[in-house]
């Protein structure tokens, strides 16, 4: 989905919207993720500005077509509603775009990047829940042997 | 300009020549201590060994040598043998600046959509859909905090795992990372070197761990669970940094980190005295050699050699 907007990504601000979607886009997804159903009345109504209803539904189909928003039937008339929040778009968004950049091969990303720590996949949980048990216990130790040391100093 | 153009052809000769040699000691030397604990420096040192070894060589003896006792009229030809050398060279030269290109780009790239998406956030910047902590790029490494783990780290967690990250600038751990990728050598083309870079690769980890907890139990544990916390997070489908290292490798190195950490065993082992005496025998042996031996002779005697008797 977000994959035709790697391209006009480079420099900016930092509104990740703000290279993928166009003013009216941007203003259209406000009014939406405000919460509830939409009429294209109703968006028009919130946009503050005037804009012709066509124009309205043109971008709402739009965003609709792109699966950021979701609509059903009501009457003769669709309301619209938000398909996905503002941060699961972003989050999308980046993901999609550090995919582009580093799609030249699995290791492009190697040389110029260092994680805290790498991808420990499902297959692993049982390891990872020794190692918050270890964790756990240390810190129960630590807390424990801290206790001590208090109660062993004189007042 | 003929001159220029055999002293071209012989360097490339030679490099190729010194990198199978060296790439035949450093292949030896990282079988030797495969079961041993070596420093990041001295798995760096070995990694990156026939690369320099074969450059030192061309640049600083070889073209020195050929410039200065090669007569101008000389008319060489070479044989199979030695053009083969050649366009190994010329291969190997040729992949190293393509990576490096391909990796200065991506770095642009990748600084570029993270100024983009990045809001500051003290000495890092927050980056939502960007799954863990990382230090990226090669030119001006930046610390990025994706918004999950802001959302799931404590602040004592946070600043140990950003001090993590700040070791690892410190260390110029993704310039080195950068020189691996890029190095000339046919040494990068084999299996081992792979495991010599996993090595290093886990080395670093626990350098930068060790720095980050200064000896401090208590940080410790709390970088531990960073980790762990870390370690556990989904992470979105389209990312490509989690296919990097296999997922064993990351299992066991958080593994290795996590009871490291919690264990108290922080220290890491730095290059020895004996390690760094080499270093300062072979530096100060050189330039003793070629003033005691007329090296630069030596070295156009061994190449008329090579020429005469390679096929």
């Amino acid at each position: 989905m977000f994959k035709g907007f790697r391209g006009s990504w480079l420099g900016g601000t930092h509104d990740p919207l703000r290279a993928a979607l166009g003013r009216l886009e941007r203003a259209v997804m406000d009014t939406v993720w405000a919460g509830g159903d939409f009429s294209v009345k109703d968006v028009q109504a919130a946009l503050g500005r005037p804009v012709a209803y066509t124009t309205v539904m043109t971008t709402l189909d739009r965003l609709f077509k792109k699966g950021l928003v979701g609509r059903r039937r009501e009457g003769r008339a669709f309301v619209y509603t938000a398909a996905l929040e503002r941060h699961q778009i972003e989050a999308a968004m980046t993901a999609g775009l550090l995919d582009g950049v580093l799609a030249s091969g699995p290791g492009a990303a190697r040389p110029f990047l260092s994680n805290l720590v790498d991808v420990v996949g499902d297959s692993h949980d049982e390891l990872l829940e020794e190692l918050e048990r270890l964790v756990r216990d240390k810190r129960e130790t630590l807390k424990r042997e801290r206790r001590d040391r208090t109660k062993g100093e004189p007042a | 300009m003929r001159l220029l153009a055999t002293s071209a052809v012989l360097g490339l000769i030679w490099f190729g020549v010194t990198n199978i040699a060296a790439t035949l000691i450093a292949y030896g030397l990282t079988r030797a201590t495969d079961s041993r604990r070596l420093s990041a420096g001295c798995l760096l040192t070995l990694r990156l060994m026939p690369a320099a070894v074969s450059t030192f060589f061309v640049a600083a003896l070889f073209l020195p040598a050929h410039l200065r006792h090669e007569p101008a009229s000389s008319d060489e030809s070479f044989g199979i043998a030695l053009v083969s050398a050649a366009v190994l060279s010329l291969m190997l030269i040729g992949r190293g600046v393509v990576r490096a290109v391909r990796a200065l780009r991506t770095d642009i790239a990748v600084a570029a959509v993270m100024r983009r998406l990045a809001r500051p956030y003290g000495q890092a910047f927050e980056v939502r859909g960007f799954a863990g902590v990382s230090l990226a790029g090669i030119l001006r490494p930046r610390i990025f905090i994706g918004s999950s783990a802001l959302a799931a780290l404590t602040p004592a967690e946070l600043d140990a795992a950003i001090s993590h990250e700040l070791a690892h600038r410190r260390s110029l751990d993704n310039f080195k990372r950068f020189l691996i990728c890029c190095a000339p050598d046919v040494f990068g083309l084999l299996p081992i070197a792979r495991r010599l870079e996993d090595r290093w690769e886990a080395e670093t980890e626990c350098q930068a761990d060790a720095r980050a907890v200064c000896g401090d139990t208590s940080r410790a544990v709390v970088l531990a669970s960073a980790l762990v916390k870390v370690a556990r997070l989904p992470r979105p489908a389209a990312i490509h940094p989690a296919p990097l290292w296999s997922g064993f490798h990351a299992a066991a190195l958080l593994e290795t980190r996590v009871r490291r950490l919690v264990d108290g065993q922080t220290t890491v082992p730095r290059m020895g005295t004996w390690a760094w005496c080499a270093v300062a025998l072979v530096a100060s042996a050189l330039p003793l050699a070629a003033w005691t031996f007329n090296l630069t002779y030596a070295v156009h005697v061994a190449t008329e050699v090579l020429v005469t008797y390679l096929p």
